[in-house]
């Protein structure tokens, strides 16, 4: 299981924690991330709002040389998962875009390299019944809700993801470590991440009745793998409380991280002590580990 | 007509068994045609069975398909193929060759009475799937309770994973079911079929069953192994206590064929038994003084204890085989002897040596091996001194084993060291746990380098394994020699494998393989012919249910061989189907349930003994394990309904088979499916419950689904008192790729919400909508009806649906009218799902070459709706285009008619019809009464005591013979009725049993075989009336069934024997209407063969055709005109009456006499059947200033300026106004056809100039089914629609310049300005339709058309028989449905037309001459104008006409009038025997 690896800008600031626990996972199930040398922007923060060819350029730069590398491209970032596969898309189906990115970069590229997110790989290359091997420390009794937002699974023709009304990837991988899924409709609701900085108020708004819902149905804890969500739901977690009277304490984790502790590891090196809202609930329903067998 | 010198064939195939293929079924056999109606499901009545009501009339779609289902099997003519479909078809038009593939039902359809003992006894419940579902039902089972044919059968998916996984292939499922049932000697029998070491392998098997267990994705794999146990426990259990006794010991026949065992291991057993259950005689050679083998000596008795051996080996001796002991083949009998002596010699001689580790100081004393050490310790008598650390090196069972017993027999420590990491090793995680939990230490990742030792062992050096296995899983070790540990040891056991004894393998004289016999893999054979070997000595693994299997595979080679049979095919294992995964039960969000634990002995009494540590699961554990079996393979094949059913009808060994039929033509009807919901992710169907679709909603509704009719919440069952509609799931959706519209989707929310608002008083309906197409007729006037009684219409269609997570409730997002977004709770949604072409028609339109459309739905032409692209196969219903159940049933018509016009000249060569031996006259007899009480196998008997009824019978007067049988209708009780009728010369007979509604019918006919009329037949109910409804209380139900039964008693001794009468047919047809359906229907008669009349009123045909140019679908439609007159003036058979007019309709049924005035005079025309097809003609109105301006003109007229090239191009904006004139007070229906006409005149006029404005205001746009296409294409041109409602139309200036427009869907009033405003102005009936309605004694309705006799199934003949209608005589329609309404009126005549003379029936009404009083109420009354006044001024009754309904005898104020079969008298005699009794 060898992939060319794309962090994103994330990865090295506001989801450090998500990048530690692909990296650390990763290392435990025999997965081979290579990082891509030289990678640069996706073009997800503001290119492609504003120049779709920039914006199709940027992300076709580093498939182009992940293709070099003759391996899959893995991503961690939502977001850059969202505009790679755009870029893809866009490749296939537009003869204009394809002639305006060889233009940029001064060579040609056809769609070609297959965009994967890491959940995906846990859940099809590494398989159910592999990871069901290898926990140690089952997270039994742990109510988690799958939250996908929106970048994994639209627009659906280009991420091809999953069921993009109802994907269930996380919730079979939240399987795996023990922990118990609850059953709710939020899980593709939008965050608001798009109105972070600009639009904060409905960013906050939008991610307390995201939460809202999840604690309804019986939700210790939300499970993402999007960066951008995982800074809507748990870093303004303060500004909803200021902003709707009432306390919030819904801890926010990267499905890396869950499955992490499941595989015995410290909570330290899936960086859980980066997380704002108190992870206490997820790590007191760890199990003390067992010895693995089949 | 000629059609070729080649002889026709008079049969034809109807693929699919809905209402549709029902139809043409009974109109083809009913003219002459044998029918072979071909359904894939287990019974006929398609989707209508499925529904609750239908629209508009609010009939229960059961009471009105019913009738038909029991028509149809009860039709000598057709004969219903169930489970089958058409997968060929070859030859041409006229002679094809059909195969038809019959899957098995696993029940005999000709024994089974549908009793319903199977279902009572089975024990797996499936989904059923007749609701969708909702709800569950048995493996076992009909259909639904109404089902044609009344006959049960099974499920079957296959075999469960779990049976495939078992190398023996033991039923597994089945035997979790016998369990689950306690019928735990039935569970053992069943594992004994594979197995015969049940309660050993309960206990040491290593289940590779439960890893393949589908429940493991749920929770955790069934607890097989120990349900095995369990099951052999109770055996076992019962045999000690005496209860049951072990069987008898048999003894092979003399003349038994002569085999030899090698081995009393577990192959060697099992081939013994297997052979010896042959009838073989089998000799069993084994070296040590017990059988067992392994079993005995290598497993240790804390997991088997010896006593369990032996009574499996009792059991298996006591089949009569002889064992000899003590007697090793090679040194105390010879190889030689033993071929001599037998004709087939099975070799399992195990494996006795154990593997060695080739290291130094291998021979150190203090050092043993596995097996040796075992088998010693298996010795209670003189065990083994064990004593200080023992190691044991190894990581297989036989390692734990050895661990496990050096730590009973007194060892300080044990520490095993395995090759293997802890989770790779070889044995049974819970034997290592065992293991662990008795002080076994265990060290993982080493390999020995050398043992150390002085004299005496005393450590052992290990060298460090990196790694076990290849890439390709291979055992291939690497060491890392620097890496070592040295472990000190007092003693070392080497367990790391064991080996075929090396005298042993030399001296069969077989060729080996390795340390192996060389056998072949499926055979068993070996080099030697009539030698054969299998277990431990063959490679493969080495285990206790391998060499089960093994002895199982060699047994069934050797009676092969014997028998001389082919040993390679159709062997057991090629019995076994695995379930495709995807057919697997799903098991995402399923309840999670505990697997059973079982009590085990505390590691502090395992000690110094050898006691059992397992002790099984407890009843309660084992019957709680035995329902979290999923039953993968639906049937568990458990067999509990074979014992049940008394008619021995259940056969499971039933396999699909491929028939060859010769017919003349085929007819497809295969129906639609439903939509999948799930595709629509966005609501939520499949997650949340209360999500349901239209289909399922329906069931629910129904009396008979699986909510009794109660509108539910399917989550809590609380009343659903708000309930949402959400319309055009998956239709006119072109993400989901169905763009085109269903059709009827509109109209059965409606309903819906109409029936569900009945159930649950106080409901709220909200129905989400793009358009209300309620373009059928009187539909327009049932949706008005439905806003008026408070169903809430909400233009748009919900974004989604969530489930809020505490209330359960539905929360719809939709933007309502006013353009706000809007959020709504619901208790239900229910989607209204689209059609679609069912995958399997599809499938079966490419296996016979037939061109699909691209929807996937067969390709016809508009103009030829009922051809398919192979000339002599015909389509109808569903397949060929969305459409409700009247359309669905007149193309089938339509259809049959085609096939009839093919096949005309093989009229009746293929039919039969049935014999019965002259009436034996009773009139001057005493009544002679033989009365047949049935149990109905339990049905009945369970509840009333059927005995105690017979002894009442009997007492009653004129009973002759009272007596009681099992099942009164199976073939051999018909025959004794028959039988008993004669020898007791019987006159009167009287069943008690089930319904007359299925079984009236066939106990008429067993009468009219006996020589009996059938009219002199009575029967009770006292299945549905006593024992089902009165359960409870037996001696009640026993009471009201002598009730009944002396009721019945009473009124047969009345019974009157009934003749029919017959009347002369003039088998030719007359048509009134020169239109398309006129000419089309009269053309259709002609081609069957019968000479028809055709009158047409003006000097030319064509009607309103003549005003049209061109379709949707079609540039020009003269040419279709021209070839249509042309062929009519041409036809041979057709007579035409131009300018002529019907002066006056006289007679009946197939002898009609109507008078026509034409040119020469008034001139008489009989016949036996007439068509209204008078037609409509285009409505007129005065709104919108229409008649006042030129620039104001209807859609016809700017069809013709159109067409003539005559409008003008030069005008800017035209504005199109549909439903002028109508769906108003004036005019309440609408005209169907006026939104495509717009669309189609918008199209042609963008087509010319695509700068012109086209505006089409319109209240819904109603371009339904395929016409949504050109709806579509519209938009796409540009053409602008905007919406208006009925009380705010459009308001035109006087000048005709300006139309202003409030429209609901703008917030501002629009001004237009209007260079032409076109006027979609629908349909009307002409006004003088009243004058024939009077002439023929038809209704109208109140819009002036004529009224059909039942708007869903009769929807093209008059409830006066012999008179059909089509065209717009019936309701505004499309050219297609014309065209198919015409054909289907030819066939619905050749009903009648192709009889010499019609059968009247005996059961009608007559008029007692002297008590009429002449007062006409029967002639007022009668629906059917049966009754008339003849010439001495009385009542009499037409005998042809008579339906015998009984309305005039029961309105009749003189009691003149009496039902024959239902006389007055016949009731009081009922009522004076109750009221006696009371």
């Amino acid at each position: 299981m060898k992939y060319a690896h794309y962090p994103g800008c994330s990865a090295h600031s506001t989801a450090r924690d998500m990048h530690e626990s692909c990296l650390a996972v990763s290392k435990a199930l025999g997965i081979e991330l290579n990082e891509i040398k030289g990678w640069t922007c996706c073009g997800a923060s503001s290119a492609h709002q504003t120049d779709r060819e920039l914006a199709a350029s940027l992300a076709s730069a580093n498939l182009v040389k992940a293709g070099r590398m003759g391996m899959d491209m893995v991503v961690n970032c939502a977001a850059c998962y969202n505009r790679s596969k755009v870029a893809n898309y866009e490749m296939v189906h537009s003869e204009d875009m394809r002639r305006a990115v060889a233009e940029s970069l001064g060579e040609p590229y056809d769609g070609s390299v297959p965009v994967r997110h890491f959940v995906e790989i846990l859940l099809k290359d590494v398989g159910v019944a592999a990871l069901r091997k290898k926990i140690t420390s089952p997270l039994t009794g742990l109510k988690a809700a799958a939250y996908y937002g929106c970048y994994l699974v639209r627009p659906p023709e280009a991420t091809n993801f999953d069921d993009p009304e109802n994907p269930t990837i996380l919730e079979r991988l939240i399987e795996v470590t023990g922990a118990e899924n609850v059953e709710w409709s939020g899980k593709v609701d939008c965050c608001g991440g798009m109105q972070n900085l600009t639009r904060t108020e409905i960013t906050v708004r939008r991610s307390a009745a995201v939460i809202d819902m999840a604690r309804a149905a019986g939700a210790e804890c939300i499970v993402v793998a999007c960066p951008m969500c995982q800074i809507s739901l748990d870093v303004r977690q303060a500004d909803m409380e200021k902003l709707l009277g009432r306390k919030y304490d819904m801890p926010v984790i990267y499905l890396t991280q869950l499955l992490g502790l499941a595989l015995g590891m410290s909570p330290r090196e899936l960086g859980f002590d980066r997380l704002m809202v108190d992870p206490a609930a997820v790590l007191k329903a760890r199990k003390e580990a067992v010895p693995s067998r089949r | 007509m000629e059609k070729g010198q080649k002889k026709l064939t008079g049969a034809v195939l109807v693929q699919g068994g809905g209402i549709a293929g029902i139809q043409a079924a009974l109109d083809l056999a009913d003219s002459g045609f044998k029918v072979y109606l071909v359904e894939r499901d287990a019974a006929i009545g398609g989707m209508m069975a499925h529904l609750d009501k239908t629209f508009p009339t609010g009939d229960c779609a059961t009471c009105i398909v019913s009738p038909k289902l029991v028509e149809c099997a009860r039709n000598i003519n057709i004969e219903i193929l169930t489970l089958s479909e058409l997968v060929g078809l070859e030859g041409e038009p006229g002679n094809f060759k059909a195969k038809v593939k019959i899957s098995p039902r696993y029940v005999d359809e000709d024994k089974c009475t549908a009793c319903s003992q199977c279902t009572d006894v089975c024990p797996v419940d499936v989904p059923n799937e007749f609701d969708r579902g909702m709800g569950t039902r048995k493996a076992i089972a009909k259909l639904y309770a109404q089902a044609t044919p009344n006959k049960f059968g099974i499920l079957k998916m296959g075999h469960a994973p779990c049976k495939v996984a078992c190398p023996a292939n033991i039923n597994v499922q089945g035997y979790i079911q016998l369990i689950k049932k306690k019928e735990y000697l039935k569970a053992v029998n069943l594992i004994r079929e594979r197995n015969p070491l049940s309660a050993i392998c309960g206990r040491v098997c290593t289940h590779p069953c439960e890893a393949e267990c589908t429940r493991s994705d749920i929770d955790a794999a069934v607890s097989i192994r120990l349900l095995k146990r369990f099951a052999s426990d109770q055996e076992m259990k019962m045999v000690r206590s005496g209860e049951l006794s072990l069987p008898d010991e048999v003894s092979p026949a003399e003349s038994a064929r002569r085999i030899a065992v090698v081995g009393a291991g577990p192959a060697g057993l099992t081939a013994a038994a297997d052979l010896a259950d042959r009838g073989y005689a089998v000799t069993v050679y084994e070296a040590s003084p017990q059988a067992g083998g392994m079993l005995r000596w290598g497993i240790p008795a804390y997991r088997l204890p010896k006593d369990i051996l032996d009574y499996e080996v009792e059991l298996i001796r006591r089949k009569g085989i002889t064992f000899v002991y003590n007697t090793r083949v090679g040194k105390d009998i010879s190889m030689d002897d033993l071929q001599r002596e037998n004709e087939a010699v099975f070799l399992s001689v195990g494996t006795q040596s154990s593997r060695s580790l080739g290291v130094a100081g291998e021979d150190l004393p203090g050092i043993g091996y596995g097996l040796d050490f075992l088998r010693k310790a298996s010795d209670k008598a003189d065990p083994p001194k064990v004593s200080g650390k023992v190691v044991v090196i190894g990581g297989g069972n036989v390692a734990v084993d050895v661990a496990r017993s050096a730590m009973r027999l007194g060892a300080e420590a044990v520490e095993m060291v395995s090759l293997e990491a802890y989770h790779e090793m070889p044995a049974l995680p819970e034997e290592i746990a065992a293991a662990e939990e008795e002080g076994v230490k265990i060290l993982n990742g080493w390999g020995p380098k050398r043992i150390l030792g002085n004299g005496r062992v005393d450590a052992i050096e290990f060298k460090r394994c990196t790694r076990v296995f290849d890439e390709n899983g291979r055992f291939s070790p690497v060491y890392s020699d620097n890496e070592t540990t040295t472990v000190k040891a007092g003693a070392v056991i080497i367990a790391i494998g064991q080996a075929v004894d090396k005298d042993s393998l030399g001296n069969a004289g077989a060729e080996t393989q390795g340390s192996w016999y060389k056998v072949d893999n499926i055979t068993l054979e070996t080099s030697v012919k009539g030698v054969f070997a299998g277990g431990d000595d063959i490679p493969g693994s080495a285990t206790v249910i391998g060499a089960v299997s093994a002895g199982k595979r060699a047994a069934e080679s050797i009676d092969r061989y014997l028998k001389g049979e082919d040993m390679l095919s159709e062997r057991f294992e090629s019995t076994v189907r695995p379930i495709a995964p995807e057919l697997l039960p799903a098991t995402r969000g399923r309840e999670k349930m505990p697997r059973a634990e079982q009590a085990i002995l505390p590691v502090s009494r395992r000690v110094g003994n050898f006691d059992e540590v397992e002790e099984g699961l407890t009843e309660e554990a084992a019957l709680a394990e035995a329902e979290r079996c999923l039953n993968c393979a639906m049937c568990s094949e458990c067999r509990l309904c074979v014992a049940a059913c008394e008619q021995h009808a259940v056969e499971h060994g039933m396999t699909e088979r491929v028939i060859e039929l010769d017919v003349g033509s085929v007819i497809l009807t295969p129906g639609f499916e439903e939509f999948d919901a799930a595709k629509k992710g966005e609501y939520g169907y499949g997650r949340y419950p209360n999500v349901i679709t239209s289909v399922q909603f329906e069931r629910m509704l129904s009396a008979s689904g699986p909510f009794d009719g109660h509108v539910v919440r399917r989550c809590d069952g609380n009343p659903a008192t708000r309930v949402a509609w959400i319309q055009c799931v998956g239709s006119r959706d072109t993400r989901c790729g169905n763009e085109y519209c269903s059709s009827v989707c509109c109209m059965v929310s409606t309903k819906q919400s109409m029936i569900a608002a009945e159930h649950l008083p106080g409901l709220d309906a909200t129905i989400f909508y793009m358009d209300i197409r309620a373009h059928g007729k009187d539909f327009d006037q049932y949706y008005e009806r439905a806003k008026q009684q408070g169903v809430d219409y909400i233009k748009g269609i919900p974004s989604r649906i969530i489930q809020m997570p505490d209330t359960k409730d539905l929360r719809a997002t939709f933007y309502n009218e006013a353009g706000q977004l809007q959020e709504r709770d619901f208790d239900l949604v229910i989607l209204s799902v689209g059609m679609e072409p069912g995958l399997s028609a599809v499938d079966a339109a490419r296996r016979l070459n037939l061109e699909l459309n691209e929807y996937g739905f067969c390709a016809t032409d508009r103009l030829a709706p009922l051809n398919t692209s192979r000339p002599g196969v015909f389509v109808g219903g569903a397949f060929q285009e969305p459409k409700d159940i009247p359309e669905t049933v007149t193309q089938a018509s339509a259809a049959a008619s085609m096939a009839m016009e093919l096949l005309a000249p093989a009229r009746n060569t293929l039919t039969v019809k049935a014999v019965y031996p002259d009436e034996h006259d009773v009139t001057d007899e005493e009544p002679r009464i033989g009365v047949f009480i049935c149990h109905c196998g339990r049905n009945i008997a369970s509840v009333v005591d059927v005995e105690k009824v017979v002894e009442a019978a009997a007492k009653e007067p004129n009973v002759i013979l009272a007596t009681h049988t099992l099942f009164t209708c199976s073939d051999t009780s018909l025959d004794n009725i028959r039988e008993t009728i004669r020898e007791n010369r019987l006159n009167r007979v009287v069943v008690a049993s089930c319904t007359p509604r299925t079984h009236e019918p066939i106990f008429r006919d067993t009468l009219r075989e006996a020589g009996l009329n059938p009219y002199l037949f009575e029967m009770a109910n006292i299945r549905d009336q006593c024992s089902w409804v009165h359960s409870t209380v037996p001696e009640k139900a026993t009471q009201k069934s002598i009730d009944l039964v002396r009721m019945s008693i009473a009124r047969a001794s009345r019974l009157l024997p009934l003749a029919g009468s017959f009347s002369d047919v003039v088998q030719k047809g007359l048509v009134i209407g020169g239109g398309v359906s006129g000419m089309t229907a009269a053309l259709a008669l002609a081609e069957q063969g019968f000479e028809t009349h055709l009158v047409e009123r003006s000097d030319k045909l064509g009607g309103n055709f003549l005003g049209l140019h061109y379709t949707l679908e079609h540039e020009d439609v003269s040419g279709f005109l021209a070839g249509l007159v042309d062929r009519v003036r041409s036809s041979d058979n057709i007579v035409l009456h131009m300018n002529a007019e019907v002066k006056n309709v006289a007679g009946f049924v197939g002898s009609f006499e109507v008078t026509l005035s034409e040119k020469g005079g008034e001139k008489a025309v009989p016949c036996g059947a007439i068509v209204v097809a008078t037609g409509g003609v285009p409505a007129s109105t005065e709104d919108f200033h229409y008649g006042q301006s030129a620039g104001v003109i209807t859609q016809s007229e700017l069809e013709t300026a159109l067409h003539a090239g005559t409008f003008s191009c030069a005008n800017r904006n035209i504005v199109m106004i549909q439903c002028a004139g109508s769906r108003n007070d004036e005019r309440s229906y609408c005209s169907r056809i006026c939104c495509s006409m717009a669309v189609k005149n918008a199209l042609k006029v963008k087509e010319l100039n695509p700068d012109v404005n086209v505006i089409v205001l319109y209240r819904d746009i109603r371009t339904y089914g395929f016409r949504e296409k050109y709806y579509k294409q519209a938009r796409e041109a540009g053409v602008i629609f905007m919406r208006y409602e009925h009380e705010e139309p459009p308001v035109i200036s006087d000048s005709h310049d300006l139309v202003t427009l409030r429209s609901p869907d703008f917030p501002e009033t629009v001004e237009i300005e209007a260079d032409v405003i076109v006027l979609s102005t629908g349909v009307d009936a002409p006004r003088d339709n009243r004058k024939l309605a009077d002439m023929l004694k038809v209704p109208l309705n109140a819009d002036g058309f004529y009224v059909e006799a039942h708007l869903k199934l009769r929807p093209v003949e008059f409830a006066t028989e012999g008179i059909f209608l089509c065209g717009l005589a019936h309701s505004p329609k499309m050219s297609d449905e014309n065209i198919s309404q015409a054909r289907a009126v030819a066939s619905r005549a050749a009903t009648i037309l192709s009889k010499v003379r019609l059968e009247v029936g005996g059961q009608i009404s007559s008029v007692d001459q002297e008590k009429c009083i002449s007062c006409m109420t029967c002639v007022r009354a009668c629906p059917y104008h049966a009754p008339y006044v003849n010439v001495n001024g009385k009542a009499e009754i037409a005998a042809a006409a008579c339906m015998g309904c009984g309305i005039c005898a029961s309105e009749c104020p003189a009691e003149a009038i009496q039902l024959r079969n239902f006389e007055s008298a016949q009731f009081e005699s009922m009522l004076e025997a109750l009221l006696a009794a009371g």
